[in-house]
């Protein structure tokens, strides 16, 4: 009898934790976030994803009423921080802000501690920027099809800067060369800041790195712009052409930035982020705050990024093999 | 040059408004307590408080943000001289003769020397942007990867034997801290090298984790051992002298001068910041120096010019970054972005399009150097005090920070085991009687030297020649042979010289 009471006694509070524990869990994700938030960005402060999300993360917690603190994790091409995330505790309390680099190092490198399909759940899309072809004005280049002329001409004579293997810039320029079929030697420079130093010393008379930065030295006669890699123009350099209307159909890589959580992030929480996010990236100020970082602002949610995901992970792997680089 | 002046009229309009001139003073303040602070980085401060200038106007947000930086510089210096304890890279090489100075009771002096080395420093670095910046896109372009490439090799023979002691251990040791510096990802090939499956060596190790381990822990690992168990103090660091008497400012001046001079050259060669001045000053400054036995024991030459050096390098930095668009380092390209984010675009034409912004900084500049001066020169006699600290206090703190430091580099455990792995490696070189300075002499420039040699050879299709074809290349090249057949010619004539042995060795 004592037994049986007992053991109802103990089943009964059992279940009752257990159903407390559920509606605490609940309760909590209708809180979220009750603690700080902790965003990694997989580079070191101060690049473009670094302000990225520092603008993000300062809104977020505006939007979803608590804090939100950006960490950097770099290394290895971003491939660190994403690991980090990729094995967080799935409670909405550890979130990624990444480059283009995310889809771009599964093919670029051997093995990456994590399984891009696998590991995040996607939240948005939050932001695009195109790279830009330039060159010397000494070079005499004022199109892609005059580098394209002298590389015909004279074969192997020509050298590109580019913003380091790997990068946008780099694989862009790579894919010219496969769509043009010319030899040009890719000269890697440890950032876009040198590459453009190269050309603007015409160490290489053309190179490719991301646009924003390279707007001042052409706008001052420094740099001629030869073609955007974005589909339509870009707004601040109307008679710039896009390498679509160069020649080349359907030329278009972007650095884009992404949102994610890890896999199996409870979908309240997920829900919560989401819209908070769409809505931030709505704002005026933020748009303007984040266009004039070089940021076109896209706003697409998870499924956006899912298909960006889906699209570039193969494009960026294919374009690797097939432009001879050794992953490493 | 008028217009210089007319520029700076308007910039000391634009800095000296309360609320510019507030900003300035918080960033000069915050900036010289993360210097002093073992455990905050320039960097990750700049970045912490970049939203926050978001919503201010984009003078103050500009010249509050790099009042951290330069004034960081100021504090740089005091663990470096007092504790042997490197937090910022560009005072690694302080530490050579700013500590011995601490342990002969003339801390108060290297400090002091720092101070007047700064203001020099400082001084000409603002003068040369006020002057030079229209020009620096003619200087910097001159400088290819060949000419950076020989510039960097003619450091390392200069500075191979930087530090006291045999030669040959320190030419060794500059070519093991080339070797430490391979370790990472080849930008040329992106392939990765003696990572040994640590993905926390992919971009290599961190400048801060060899210095503080080679000279900090390796340091107090050193004096720990001689800790006497009643307690007695180990090390002996004296206050006695609290001010540079004028005989130390006769010492320390020319130094100063040349240290400044160097420090402005490197910071008109892309990529080459205050780390690389500060060693390439120390260097030189050996070089000619009538006495260099004493470099490495206390000598006032060995602060004065690397200090200088840095501030100058430091206010130097922002040239390329202001009038090209191009940032020298990380700090600036934060500072680009700080500036991006209002919608300034620095440029070849900023300085016509926003004069405010330009002229208002330049003018910053010459405020917050003056504050930071009669903000440091009163705390020399405070830092000092620090010293009385009992040691069993001190150095556990200092450590405790040191690991914060290491850490928040970049949040990684790894870095503050390498730190301990390096101060125990450090204590063996020690005890053996090698000097750990040249390592990072070699860790620093041997990557700009391999990066830049193979990039010459990539534009060149290999062919070597294209050296001595480029004329500022020919030139570094030319100095670099003539260096070696000096060295050689003194060390035949030492051969040759009758060597006189003792008779007591026959017996």
């Amino acid at each position: 009898m004592i037994n049986n009471i007992s053991r109802r006694v103990v089943l009964g509070g059992v279940a009752g934790l257990a159903a407390g524990a559920t509606m605490l869990r609940s309760a909590r994700a209708a809180t979220y976030p009750d603690r700080p938030v902790r965003i990694i960005v997989p580079f070191a402060p101060g690049g473009p994803t670094d302000v990225v999300a520092r603008v993000v993360a300062a809104q977020l917690g505006a939007h979803l009423n608590g804090s939100f603190v950006v960490e950097n994790h770099p290394g290895a091409g971003g491939n660190i921080g994403c690991g980090v995330v990729a094995h967080a505790e799935p409670d909405g309390y550890t979130l990624l802000i990444h480059s283009s680099a995310l889809v771009v190092n599964p093919g670029l490198y051997k093995k990456v501690p994590y399984d891009i399909y696998k590991d995040f759940a996607p939240l948005a899309e939050l932001g695009t920027s195109p790279n830009i072809f330039f060159a010397n004005p000494k070079s005499g280049f004022k199109a892609m099809a005059d580098v394209v002329a002298k590389a015909k001409a004279e074969p192997n004579a020509l050298s590109y800067a580019s913003a380091g293997i790997g990068t946008t810039p780099h694989l862009s320029a790579e894919l010219f060369k496969l769509r043009a079929d010319v030899q040009i030697t890719h000269v890697p420079y440890n950032g876009g800041g040198p590459g453009m130093q190269a050309v603007l010393q015409n160490t290489t008379p053309f190179g490719c790195v991301a646009l924003t930065p390279t707007l001042p030295l052409i706008a001052a006669g420094q740099l001629v712009p030869l073609a955007v890699t974005s589909r339509t123009r870009w707004p601040d350099l109307p008679n710039v052409p896009t390498m679509i209307e160069s020649g080349y159909p359907d030329f278009v890589t972007d650095t884009f930035q992404a949102f994610m959580a890890p896999a199996k992030t409870p979908q309240p929480v997920i829900d919560a982020l989401v819209k908070a996010a769409i809505a931030l990236l709505h704002e005026p100020d933020t748009e303007a705050l984040l266009r004039k970082d070089g940021l076109q602002v896209l706003a697409n949610g998870p499924a956006g990024m899912k298909k960006r995901i889906d699209d570039e992970v193969p494009m960026w792997r294919d374009l690797v093999a097939k432009s001879g680089i050794e992953p490493v | 040059m008028e217009s210089s002046f007319a520029g700076l009229a308007h910039g000391f309009e634009v800095a000296l408004q309360w609320h510019n001139l507030i900003w300035c003073f918080a960033g000069v303040i915050v900036g010289n307590m993360v210097g002093v602070l073992p455990g905050m980085g320039v960097l990750s401060t700049i970045s912490i408080l970049l939203p926050l200038t978001f919503s201010m106007p984009p003078v103050a947000a500009l010249l509050m943000l790099s009042g951290i930086y330069y004034g960081a510089q100021y504090g740089g210096a005091i663990c470096s001289i007092l504790l042997n304890l490197p937090c910022h890279p560009p005072h690694a090489v302080t530490c050579l003769d700013g500590y011995p100075m601490t342990k002969q009771g003339r801390g108060g002096v290297a400090l002091g020397i720092t101070m007047l080395a700064a203001m020099v420093g400082a001084a000409f670095g603002i003068g040369q942007m006020m002057v030079l910046a229209p020009y620096i896109a003619s200087i910097a372009f001159k400088f290819g990867p060949q000419e950076i490439c020989a510039l960097m090799l003619l450091g390392l023979l200069a500075g191979s034997t930087l530090a006291k002691g045999s030669p040959i251990k320190g030419v060794s040791m500059t070519l093991f801290g080339i070797l430490l510096s391979l370790a990472g990802t080849d930008i040329n090939t992106g392939n990765e090298r003696f990572t040994f499956g640590y993905i926390e060596l992919s971009d290599g190790f961190e400048l801060v984790a060899i210095s503080l381990g080679l000279f900090g822990i390796a340091e107090f690992l050193k004096s720990v051992n001689s800790v006497a168990p009643t307690g007695a103090r180990s090390v002996k660091l004296g206050v006695r002298d609290l001010r540079p008497t004028r005989a130390d400012l006769r010492q320390g001046l020319p130094p100063i001068l040349r240290g400044t001079i160097i420090g402005s050259l490197c910071s008109l060669i892309p990529g080459t910041g205050p780390t690389i001045a500060s060693f390439i000053a120390y260097a030189m400054e050996k070089k000619i120096s009538k006495s260099p036995e004493r470099f490495g024991y206390g000598a006032i030459e060995g602060v004065a010019a690397p200090e200088a050096s840095t501030h100058s390098a430091v206010q130097g930095d922002f040239i390329p970054t202001m009038s090209l668009g191009i940032p020298g380092d990380a700090v600036m390209a934060l500072l680009l972005g700080a500036l991006m984010i209002h919608g300034i675009q620095p440029g070849p034409r900023l300085i016509v399009e926003q004069p405010d912004i330009f002229w208002g900084l330049i003018a910053s500049f010459w405020i917050g150097n003056l504050i930071l001066v009669f903000l440091n020169v009163p705390l020399i006699g405070i830092w000092v005090k620090l010293l009385m600290v009992p040691y069993r206090y001190l150095y556990p703190t200092a450590l405790f920070f040191v690991c914060i430091g290491v850490f928040a580099t970049r949040n990684e455990m790894f870095d503050v085991a390498a730190t301990l792995g390096f101060g125990a490696f450090g204590y063996l070189l020690l005890q053996l009687g090698f000097e750990p300075a040249p390592i990072l002499l070699g860790f620093v420039l041997g990557p700009r030297l391999e990066e830049n040699f193979r990039r010459s050879l990539l534009l060149s299709r290999g062919d070597l020649a294209t050296f001595i074809d480029r004329p500022i290349s020919a030139v570094f090249i030319g100095l670099c042979v003539l260096l070696l057949l000096a060295q050689a010619f003194a060390a035949y004539r030492k051969m040759r010289a009758p060597v006189r042995v003792p008779m007591s060795a026959f017996e």
